[in-house]
């Protein structure tokens, strides 16, 4: 392949990976600081991934070591003992931090950009690159020569033997 | 008739236009975000009543209770020993203290955020002692009722018990005297 072509392939790729990976939840696979042990801590760790810590920079409340964190993982399972339902204690920080605090912002209003933008840019770089590669197969295609144009003699033969 | 000059000049399609122009917005979009500061969240308070707090003294045995605050502008400044920028507010929130002290249509509070008395004493004995009086908050919790982030951060309360502004970082003269008047006071 040409290097445009790699280019063009990279670039596409580098645009749409992110696009496409950025609006999902990120979930703890390093830092854990709660054991799991029973239902009530797969809440607290299901609620906590979803709530972003409001001190710290698009972390979770579960992945960050930083106190405020610690104190709102805290009041996760206070609530959960208490008897609320996960939309109340979710509710219960969108209350205090509104969307900012939800780590997968809600598709409504201008956030649908948020969800459909990377889409489109998925498609339409798609469209172009195959638009695009399939021009530049023809143009190969057009460009290259039917048959060698001069025939190989006895006497090349003779120079390519050592 | 057609000259070489033009028909060796690529061509411009509309739909290459459109697709630079949506580039170039994006670009645009994304350069505007470069711009702003990435932690910074917008209250959820303000327009709303302030939430409940009874907290225990800083320097005393008695409470820093927001019902025993109603009826009157009120100022809340969250701060604590470890926040930097706090230094730099501490010299006008002790001088507008004194000057609420003497009068009436308007009060101050302070929250300290996250902190232990010890450390909060010495805060006070390097930079000046508070002019008012300030609740403890060790867990945070009264703070994440007021949806804070990030000290120093500083609220504005009407008469009626209305958060009319908050204000995050340190505060300034303008800061202050405009924020005020939010609340019916004048400076």
């Amino acid at each position: 392949m040409r290097p445009r072509r790699i280019l063009a392939i990279v670039l596409v790729a580098a645009l749409a990976v992110p696009a496409v990976a950025v609006p999902v939840s990120t979930t703890s696979v390093l830092a854990q600081p709660v054991k799991q042990q029973d239902a009530v801590d797969a809440r607290v760790f299901a609620i906590g991934a979803k709530l972003r810590c409001p001190v710290c920079q698009s972390e979770t409340i579960l992945d960050s070591h930083s106190s405020s964190a610690k104190e709102m993982l805290r009041i996760v399972r206070e609530q959960i003992d208490a008897g609320r339902s996960d939309v109340e204690i979710v509710g219960y920080f969108h209350d205090r931090y509104g969307d900012y605090v939800l780590m997968q912002p809600p598709a409504r209003g201008a956030n649908h950009v948020l969800w459909v933008l990377p889409l489109l840019i998925l498609l339409v770089g798609g469209l172009w690159l195959a638009r695009w590669l399939g021009r530049s197969r023809r143009a190969a295609a057009a460009a290259a020569p039917a048959a060698p144009a001069v025939a190989f003699t006895e006497h090349d033969l003779e120079r390519l033997k050592l | 008739m057609t000259t070489l000059a033009q028909s060796q000049a690529p061509k411009l399609r509309p739909w290459k236009l459109v697709l630079g122009g949506i580039v170039m917005a994006m670009l645009a979009v994304l350069a505007w975000g470069l711009t702003r500061d990435p932690s910074y969240i917008p209250s959820q308070l303000v327009g709303r009543s302030v939430p409940a707090f009874a907290l225990p003294e800083l320097n005393g045995n008695g409470t820093v209770a927001a019902d025993d605050l109603r009826g009157t502008p009120l100022v809340i400044n969250f701060w604590a020993s470890w926040c930097v920028s706090c230094r730099a507010e501490h010299g006008l929130l002790t001088g507008f203290g004194r000057e609420v002290a003497s009068r009436d249509d308007v009060r101050i509070v302070g929250i300290n955020y996250r902190d232990a008395p010890a450390a909060a004493a010495r805060f006070q004995d390097e930079l000046g002692t508070f002019s008012y009086r300030s609740g403890q908050d060790p867990s945070g919790r009264t703070g994440i009722d007021f949806g804070v982030y990030g000290l120093p951060e500083t609220f504005f309360i009407d008469r009626d018990g209305i958060v009319m502004a908050r204000h995050v970082g340190p505060l300034t003269e303008a800061a202050l005297k405009h924020n005020l008047s939010l609340i019916g006071v004048t400076r």
